[in-house]
């Protein structure tokens, strides 16, 4: 019952490496680390955990098929154990780690007891009719590895060519101005907010003009970095109409958003 | 089919051997001493032809005239590199025809990177961020979706993307790509093993995964952050795990009927039209196992038949109560009339829908039609002899063509349903067209028995390979995107991928921080979908109206009454540019016909309207608040 046969070794391995997936996952806050260990935690080892519970000895899915049946199992286990988990405690990360742990824990307790009948790490023969499980077995020559690793960094380069082209061309400049009434829908509130946000792609000095009801035009310049937001409260008389502008301060004339509230009719 | 199938291609091989440096070795026999045989020359050169696709975008993106063509030499490479190699090769190792089998799927979402390598352009991806979005902030799934709600009643594909954002952090974007990046290539390797499983041949079987890379949705649609995309790769496994069923005994078929329930039941929860589709291919295995001599059924199938199509009922009566109202405006179309689908969107504006493009699908169609039936003939001739359900059912459910043909020809919008029909029907068609290619390309020709010549079949498989290559070429002409949107490049109205930029998306991301959930909105139809799928506002439709008038009329106020419609979302650009798909409003009474953008009037009216604020503005995008006008 205890003894290492092949099956047992890679269920220990699988075990050893959930184990040190949930690990190092639960106790990181470094994205790079959650991804390499989270990724196969989700994807990967509660799928090739039940295959190796499931078919131990490879006699019916080997090779690269065993592979294809890991990854599509895992993602299935999670689709199904995400139905399991919404019945029970939610769909959080904790639960997820516990779910990914939990299958991998019985499939392997199931696989170490369904692969012990035949020791000393060779597969018995499979029974009269069935294919024998053959192992996958390959070489690499030293031009195909080279062909292989230009063909990873031609498409890798291509990637960063596109993501460069991509995102030049989609660059939008322009500033986002808004006024919404405090709360929300309250046509009648006695506050609004004020917002302006930079998209222009660089620092920009922006000249502000507001005005509330039938009072003077009160104005102001934000120094805003490309991206950042300002707000501001804006006070009135209940229903008073607020309005605003927003310009370049190079240019005050040229008036690039008007935002206003109007008084309810 | 499998008898036939197996005689012609082992007739292929039995190729006497011509020289002694260079053994002939059988189809699909693992030699270590090949190693990975040409897989990595394969592999370069269809990377090379991504490249060159890659490069088309990049020159679309600056608005070059040269992209579309570098585009279609670039495709053209990518298809005819496999295809060639596969027919033109007079022994194949097993890791060769597994290479393509996973080669294909990679290089074909490689190119869906390269379209959008940072972001979802496709509305419909939207709505399924939306359902993962809030899955995320509650927890739970099930709640409602003020965008598309059969999304949050089919939550596979969000599932396991929460599940991938929970665990890594990474962004809802990046998570989905890496599943459904998975998932295409699931799909691709399902069938090169469910091909394999009925077949036996691994040339054969990895032509098949070629061949269904042509399917008009394959590139693109079947690998977007939507629900099909989970779903299709399990429906592949349920078929290929009844086929191991089939082909087994007692306890080991067993197994085999539990994984196919298993596969099939994360296939229903899913993706409603995917499950109805295996329900369908099970049926048909069923059915057609009766005119297969007794001891060749199985009584294994029909309860699997049995439990997956009660799996499928019962999650539509009890779980996706939208299903039906979803599905039945699709039905309406199907009928040919006027459904949910904008009619005929694919011919955008009036008279720009290029005529090649059309050739070029009915080339590919016509093609299938021819190759098809062949196969079925000789599927239904094998039946008695060396067949199962499955290979005769497969072999039959390839004359699917003609419901898809008529579907096409006839329906209101048919080559959009034709083309996600395709993305079922293209399952038995890739794998009997492929026995049919293979098994005219490799026939032993007659003549003296004594040897055939390295490269006497050479003509028959340049014609193969053509043919593959008119597949791929009227798969692409005739599928998605539609030729206005098929290469990227700046914004476009009404343009699908092309309608999303930085503008609508920082509005909409505006929208979601700050405006209340649920709230009616009434744009053009683009940016609407956004406003309710990211931005989480509701979506109307039947709007036209409130834009097709440069005054605020009456009529107008009782429509935003009617419609409780809070916020206009006005996009200036509606005004500069025609609809590339000919509509600007779903549905909209003018589709087709708009000679001139609209008139900007028919958007400045808001600002003259009493009680309406203009509460949002970023030069292109203006939001107008209709709570302070009188109702």
């Amino acid at each position: 019952m205890t003894a290492r046969t092949a099956p047992r070794q890679v269920i220990l391995l699988l075990v050893m490496l959930t184990a040190l997936c949930a690990a190092v996952t639960a106790a990181s806050s470094v994205g790079a680390v959650d991804i390499v260990f989270g990724l196969p935690l989700a994807l990967f080892i509660p799928g090739a955990s039940l295959i190796w519970a499931v078919d131990p000895w490879g006699l019916a899915v080997k090779g690269p098929e065993r592979i294809m049946w890991s990854f599509a199992s895992s993602i299935g286990i999670v689709i199904l154990g995400g139905l399991l988990l919404n019945l029970t405690g939610g769909l959080t990360r904790q639960h997820w780690l516990i779910l990914s742990s939990a299958v991998v824990a019985i499939t392997a307790v199931a696989g170490w007891l369904r692969s012990g009948d035949r020791v000393g790490g060779e597969p018995a023969r499979a029974p009269s009719g069935e294919e024998e499980p053959a192992r996958w077995v390959t070489t690499l020559s030293l031009r195909s590895v080279a062909l292989l690793v230009a063909a990873v960094l031609v498409v890798s380069g291509v990637f960063v060519l596109s993501e460069r082209t991509n995102t030049e061309s989609n660059r939008e400049h322009f500033v986002q101005a808004w006024i919404l009434p405090q709360p929300t829908g309250n046509v009648f509130s006695t506050t609004a907010q004020l917002g302006v946000r930079n998209e222009e792609g660089d620092t920009e000095v922006l000249l502000i003009r507001v005005k509330v009801g039938s009072s003077g035009t009160s104005s102001r310049t934000v120094d805003l970095r490309d991206g950042q937001e300002w707000t501001r409260q804006v006070s009135r008389n209940p229903g008073q109409p607020v309005s605003a502008t927003v310009a370049m301060a190079s240019r005050p004339s040229s008036i690039l958003d008007r935002v206003d509230l109007a008084k309810p009719s | 089919m499998t008898a036939s199938v197996e005689s012609a291609t082992l007739e292929a091989e039995e190729v006497p051997v011509d020289s002694v440096t260079d053994a002939v070795v059988d189809d699909g026999t693992d030699s270590p001493q090949r190693g990975l045989g040409r897989v990595p020359e394969v592999a370069l050169g269809m990377a090379v032809a991504t490249i060159i696709v890659a490069v088309a975008f990049a020159g679309a993106r600056s608005s070059k005239s040269w992209a579309t063509y570098l585009f279609w030499v670039g495709q053209v490479a990518l298809y005819a590199i496999p295809a060639a190699f596969l027919l033109l090769r007079r022994s194949i190792l097993r890791a060769e025809a597994f290479g393509i089998a996973l080669l294909m799927p990679v290089a074909t979402f490689l190119i869906l990177a390269y379209y959008s390598p940072d972001q979802f352009r496709f509305i419909d991806e939207f709505q399924h961020v939306q359902t993962a979005q809030t899955i995320l902030a509650t927890h739970h799934l099930f709640h409602t979706n003020t965008s598309l709600a059969v999304s949050a009643q089919y939550p596979g594909l969000e599932i396991i993307t929460s599940a991938v954002v929970a665990i890594t952090h990474l962004s809802i974007t990046t998570s989905g790509m890496i599943v459904t990046g998975i998932a295409h290539v699931l799909v691709g390797l399902c069938l090169y093993f469910l091909v394999l499983e009925v077949i036996g041949r691994p040339r054969i079987a990895a032509f098949a995964a070629v061949i269904y890379a042509t399917a008009p949705h394959y590139q693109f649609f079947d690998s977007y952050f939507i629900y099909q995309t989970v779903a299709l790769p399990f429906l592949l496994l349920s078929l290929l795990a009844v086929v191991k069923m089939v082909k087994s005994k007692g306890g080991v078929a067993n197994a085999w009927g539990a994984v196919a329930i298993a596969s099939g039941a994360v296939t229903v929860v899913s993706h409603h039209i995917t499950s109805y589709a295996l329900v369908g291919l099970l049926l048909l295995f069923v059915i057609v196992q009766l005119f297969l001599p007794r001891p060749a059924r199985s009584w294994r199938l029909p309860v699997v038949l049995v439990v997956v199509a009660a799996m499928v009922v019962g999650w539509d009566l009890r779980v996706a109560t939208a299903t039906l109202s979803y599905i039945k405006p699709i039905i309406d179309s199907l009928l040919g009339r006027h459904g949910i689908l904008p009619n005929s969107h694919k011919q955008g504006v009036a008279g720009t829908l290029p005529v090649v493009d059309t050739v070029w699908e009915y080339a590919s169609t016509l093609l299938l039609v021819v190759l098809v039936p062949l196969g079925a003939w000789q599927a239904w001739k094998a039946r008695a002899r060396d067949s199962n359900a499955i290979s005769l059912g497969l072999g039959l459910g390839a004359l699917s063509i003609f419901i898809v043909l008529i579907v096409r020809v006839a329906s209101g919008d048919g080559s959009e349903l034709a083309g996600r029909a395709m993305s079922f029907a293209l399952i038995p068609i890739s794998i009997v067209c492929a026995a049919v290619i293979i098994d005219r390309v490799r026939r032993k020709p007659d003549g003296p028995k004594h040897g055939v010549p390295r490269f006497q079949n050479f003509g028959m498989a340049v014609i193969g390979t053509c043919v593959l290559v008119v597949l791929a070429v009227g798969g692409i002409a005739g599928g998605w995107p539609s030729y206005y949107a098929r290469l990227p490049g700046p914004y476009r109205v009404s343009a699908y991928e092309r309608s999303v930029d930085e503008h609508n998306l920082d509005a909409v991301a505006w929208a979601a921080a700050e405006l209340p959930r649920g709230g009616g909105v009434a744009s053009d139809d683009f940016t609407e979908s956004m406003f309710s799928s990211l931005g989480n506002q509701a979506y109307q439709r039947n709007l036209a109206d409130l834009f097709l008038t440069t005054s605020y009329t009456a009529a107008d106020r009782t429509l935003v009454k009617n419609k409780r419609i809070t916020y206009v979302v006005a996009d200036s650009r509606i005004t500069e540019q025609l609809p590339a798909a000919g509509f600007y409003f779903s549905p909209d009474p003018h589709q087709g016909n708009y000679k001139k953008p609209l008139a900007p009037a028919s958007i400045d009216k808001f600002n003259s309207v009493p009680g309406v604020s203009r509460v949002f503005d970023d030069g292109t995008i203006v939001i107008y608040d209709l709570a302070g006008a009188a109702k």
